[in-house]
């Protein structure tokens, strides 16, 4: 019932230049005719709910794999994605960071085969399901996407802003600190920026092209006047760290962060 | 085609995209960052134009205002540099850190939502 031919995504797919032998590629799903009976087919049904719309809590951790079978054959070969690597969209495709799988590797295969996707399963809080979708939107922004003659969102940003979202909701369950899911948005220079704002205190880090820091913005008018803290975050604690003080603490703690900051950084 | 002075009461207009739009209509930072590669950000005159006209007349731009001079008060270069397709066309030159970027969004006014952030 539930399988999927992915074929025509994945001629678009071949097309593209590889990396390695892996791609960024968006595969559409859903009920398509043409469909196959299969022996899980109750899980992936469950599962193709639960993760559409929306995408909601059911596993501590992100996971997803893709089952590869031969059109009429019960051999497989299971392909499991990064952990990092997918998205479903509100288009109802799967953005996937993916390994291409040659014929010669699908073992038991005849003619033509189909690609089976149990959808991943991710735990999603308040509001991160629309930082993780948006993201996934940033994937298919093509040059110009703004008008503004801006490339394409960097791959590599893509994979670190998903990496960022996952630490904080890492963050969230391990040490209790309670992030708001950011505001996410695109810049001109392929990079990605996330937004905290609350009263009269914004928090931005962003991650562009070809750096392997994280710029920080960090502003507070709460008593009268106007701090900006302004910079590059070395290491996951300086981010845990702004998070920590600027979200959770009184105005009254910024300098403690900016020692902090600024001792680590001597 | 001619050269206008660009006064600091103008008023210039900045295409932004519907990504760059939050729920409450706030416009983030990510909208003033200068063109790849460039220290300029692309804007038009008001007065030589429309917000229609600035967001091309597609429903998924918006357009936010600020006066000229708030920029120049942010070390911006504000000039007027018109391409044929485009007679407003202006530019705002200088380096946008987070926190000039910020500012303009401060002293912005959104004048034109995009079409699925209207609600």
């Amino acid at each position: 019932m539930t399988s999927q031919n992915y074929e025509n995504a994945y001629k678009n797919d071949y097309s593209k230049p590889l990396e390695g032998n892996r791609f960024w590629g968006a595969i559409n799903y859903g009920l398509i005719s043409g469909e196959t009976e299969v022996a899980n087919s109750w899980v992936e049904m469950e599962t193709l709910s639960s993760a559409t719309d929306p995408l909601h809590l059911i596993d501590n951790i992100s996971k997803g794999n893709i089952s590869t079978k031969g059109l009429k054959t019960s051999s497989s070969s299971e392909v499991t994605l990064p952990e990092s690597a997918w998205f479903v969209d509100s288009n109802r495709k799967i953005i996937a960071f993916t390994k291409v799988i040659l014929s010669h590797e699908l073992t038991g295969v005849i003619s033509s085969w189909w690609r089976e996707h149990l959808l991943p399963q991710w735990i999603i809080n308040e509001g991160f399901d629309d930082a993780f979708k948006r993201i996934g939107h940033f994937v298919r922004l093509e040059h110009n996407w703004d008008s503004h003659d801006s490339p394409a969102i960097e791959k590599e940003c893509i994979s670190r802003g998903i990496s960022i979202l996952k630490k904080l909701l890492r963050w969230r369950e391990e040490i209790g600190l309670k992030i708001p899911a950011p505001f996410v948005a695109p810049l001109s220079n392929g990079g990605i920026q996330f937004e905290w704002e609350k009263d009269q205190r914004y928090f931005e880090i962003s991650v562009v092209p070809r750096s392997a820091t994280i710029d920080y913005l960090a502003m507070d008018e709460a008593q009268g006047g106007e701090l900006i803290l302004e910079g590059s975050l070395k290491s996951q604690d300086d981010l845990r760290y702004f998070l920590y003080y600027f979200i959770e603490r009184p105005s009254e703690w910024i300098p403690v962060l900016w020692d902090i900051i600024s001792n680590r950084n001597k | 085609m001619n050269i206008e002075t660009i006064h600091d009461a103008d008023e210039l207009y900045r295409r932004v995209t519907e990504y760059w739009i939050k729920e409450n209509s706030v416009i983030s930072s990510a909208a003033f960052q200068n063109t790849a590669n460039t220290d300029e950000m692309s804007v038009d005159l008001a007065r030589l134009t429309t917000p229609q006209a600035t967001a091309l007349h597609k429903t998924n731009f918006g357009v936010a205002s600020f006066l000229a001079g708030v920029a120049r008060e942010l070390n911006q270069e504000v000039f007027h540099r018109p391409v044929p397709e485009n007679y407003a066309h202006s530019t705002v030159k200088g380096r946008k850190t987070g926190s000039i970027r910020k500012k303009l969004v401060k002293k912005s006014t959104l004048i034109l939502l995009p079409a699925n952030k209207m609600s």
